[in-house]
């Protein structure tokens, strides 16, 4: 009884769910944000529910798994508008419809694993080390005295000049394809001293092109708006403005709809995202071409405010540099903080496409 | 110096956090609900804490590989606990204090600057990556702001002439510190904002590193985690309360109810930052912080030190 009813109360919270999302399904995920029934969680950790959005690719498969498995038990994963071609997941709920159907669909997942445990699913890898210990150096994982080596497949930090001529510990880590703060199927293999990006290697997944989250021509300004508020959702996620996060999303899904109150809500949209200052602490961030994060960020607000006040179809955002290695070169010698914010304010080719004012 | 029976005085602590970390929750959701320009009910609202708590009750709680199980567990235990420590010394009515120390503020400031510890550990204990870089990168802005904390503090006590909190808010009959040392507030809130990383300075569990410090914890540990953090901002607020707004000082109202007041106050202030305040690249805090924030702090302690003159 008293299980039921703890059931049922925490079935009342909104849903913590953990997206990991396709191209071609991001932003239509970016739009459930503006949903109070639900919330994207930043890590798996904090998650009740996975959904698996679109196209993954089929190299990201072993990675889907880590992120299932990373999900404290009871857990479920619900499919949204998956193709079919990309890595298998058994799912308890597969949806093709709106955002409000799977909004419901996940809601449903969660009170069912919450009634019955049993339900929920199981690992899908098996609990043991990715690769054999190597018992190489005077402590066997292979470095140098206690540091560095890759014991059991895993680099160890070491020893390495920083920008000041101190010898740091270095960390070598991958991050992606589905952290949070970072752009869809992106994968950076960086070196880190402190906070520091030492050494970076970007890969980036080629990616379908079709976004579900917005039909029809690209090239209306509605359609154009609701990606700029798609991108503009998950940017005041990463910089820590979640609610706002919601109000775009919100607006994103009133777009969807025609609703002709839009175009005022734009307006104080971004007057509320100037507000926090948020431009003002972008600056100097992640500069290309002269201009820098905050001035991207600015672009795409008036982008989005140009076209649904003024109906003005915006033209395209320079793009991020297309060459991987001049991105990862853009991204060396700055913190993480500030590498994740130039990422989240670039278009990187193929992975968003939002458009800024003529 | 005011010491409550120890029966009384534990009782009065968990009692001001429980209801504390209860508001703190509800008010949060009040406001991102108004950010995010959603209808909630107030009878939602108050739930909201329930259901938050439930959901975590029913969550597994995940280890990693090879984390210290121990750092683990103690790190929001160890945090929780200095909030007590620290709101044990803050009065929150005439006579009404777990132990009103003549050292109040040093008090205080020790429970701040071991939070640093609690805080790092947090990250270090499931030996992975994000908390880890979480961790660090904590200390080396918590460094830049501790100093602050103490010379505000410390010139708050001034015209007290004593470095009791009671006695501090005793010497705000006529004048509250806040008109008396304009900068004070202001800089302890930064403190605050720092000690619980919130909004601006959310450098720890921030989602630029999918969740950072606490992007491991799942279930009761997270829960764990959120209410220590909620209760280190209660014990600022009321600490904020008392050495800069007159504590229980104020018209009409029983003192226990002003100082109540005055701490929900403080508190929406925090919570509310948190939804309309962008957050601060670590590293332009640090340089902003040793080049702005600490001379204006010498200023302040300077213009208390010439009023008191």
């Amino acid at each position: 009884m008293a299980v039921s009813w703890l059931a049922r109360l925490a079935a009342d919270a909104p849903t913590p769910v953990f997206a990991v999302a396709g191209v071609d399904a991001w932003g239509a995920v970016q739009e459930l944000r503006g949903d109070p029934r639900i919330r994207l969680a930043a890590t798996p950790r904090h998650a009740a529910v996975l959904l698996v959005a679109g196209t993954i690719l089929a190299g990201h498969g072993e990675a889907l798994r880590r992120v299932h498995d990373q999900l404290p038990r009871p857990r479920a994963v619900v499919v949204w508008r998956a193709p079919g071609t990309g890595p298998a997941i058994p799912a308890l709920a597969v949806v093709d419809g709106s955002a409000d159907e799977v909004v419901s669909a996940v809601g449903r997942a969660h009170a069912s694993i919450l009634a019955d445990p049993t339900r929920a699913q199981a690992d899908l890898l098996p609990d043991e080390e990715p690769t054999e210990w190597r018992g190489v150096g005077p402590f066997g994982q292979g470095g140098e005295g206690m540091m560095g080596g890759t014991p059991y497949g895993r680099p160890m930090a070491m020893t390495g000049d920083d920008r000041d001529g101190l010898a740091l510990d270095q960390l070598h880590l991958t991050l992606g394809p589905f952290l949070d703060p970072l752009p869809p199927g992106l994968t950076l293999d960086v070196t880190l001293q402190g906070e520091v990006l030492q050494d970076v290697a970007v890969d980036r997944a080629a990616p379908p092109v079709v976004d579900h989250a917005a039909p029809g021509d690209p090239a209306t300004p509605a359609a154009a708006a609701r990606r700029g508020l798609h991108w503009l959702a998950h940017a005041l996620h990463v910089e820590g403005l979640d609610a706002l996060a919601g109000r775009a999303a919100h607006l994103a899904s009133q777009v969807a709809v025609g609703d002709v109150a839009a175009d005022r809500s734009a307006d104080r949209l971004a007057r509320l995202v100037t507000a926090t200052g948020v431009l003002r602490s972008l600056r100097g961030v992640g500069a290309v071409d002269g201009a820098d994060a905050s001035d991207r960020w600015r672009q795409r607000l008036a982008a989005i405010v140009a076209a649904l006040r003024d109906g003005v179809v915006p033209r395209a955002l320079e793009p991020a540099p297309s060459d991987d290695a001049a991105l990862a070169g853009l991204l060396v010698g700055v913190t993480l903080t500030d590498a994740v914010s130039t990422l989240v304010s670039l278009e990187l080719p193929g992975v968003l496409r939002p458009a800024v004012a003529a | 110096m005011t010491t409550l029976p120890p029966v009384v005085a534990v009782a009065l602590v968990v009692a001001v956090l429980t209801v504390g970390v209860y508001g703190v929750a509800v008010v949060d959701r009040l406001v991102s609900a108004v950010v995010a320009g959603w209808m909630v009910s107030a009878g939602e609202a108050l739930a909201a804490p329930l259901r938050a708590v439930a959901v975590a009750v029913t969550r597994q709680p995940v280890t990693t590989e090879a984390p210290d199980r121990i750092l683990w567990v103690l790190a929001p235990a160890a945090y929780a606990g200095l909030a007590a420590a620290a709101l044990a010394v803050v009065p929150l009515a005439p006579g009404v204090a777990v132990t009103d120390v003549r050292t109040g503020i040093v008090v205080f400031g020790a429970a701040e600057a071991l939070a640093i510890v609690a805080i790092f550990l947090h990250g270090w204990a499931p030996n992975a990556p994000l908390p880890l870089i979480a961790g660090y990168r904590f200390v080396g802005v918590a460094l830049s702001y501790e100093l602050l904390s103490m010379f505000v503090l410390i010139a708050a006590a001034i015209p007290a002439e004593s470095m009791s909190i009671g006695a501090i808010v005793e010497s705000q009959a006529g004048l509250w510190n806040v008109i008396r040392q304009p900068l004070g507030l202001p800089l302890f809130l930064i403190v605050a904002a720092g000690v619980t990383f919130l909004g601006p300075l959310d450098v720890v569990d921030s989602t630029d590193l999918a969740g950072g410090g606490a992007a491991e914890d799942s279930g009761m540990q997270h829960l764990a985690w959120s209410a220590a953090r909620a209760a280190m901002l209660i014990a600022f607020s009321a600490a904020s309360a008392a050495v800069f707004l007159g504590g229980w000082h104020g018209p009409v109202l029983p003192a226990a109810v002003w100082m109540a007041l005055k701490t929900a106050g403080v508190a929406t202030v925090l919570v509310g930052a948190r939804h309309v305040i962008a957050r601060v690249s670590p590293e332009r805090f640090v340089r902003w912080a040793w080049t702005v924030l600490l001379p204006l702090a010498f200023l302040d302690l300077v213009i208390a030190g010439m009023a008191s003159l």
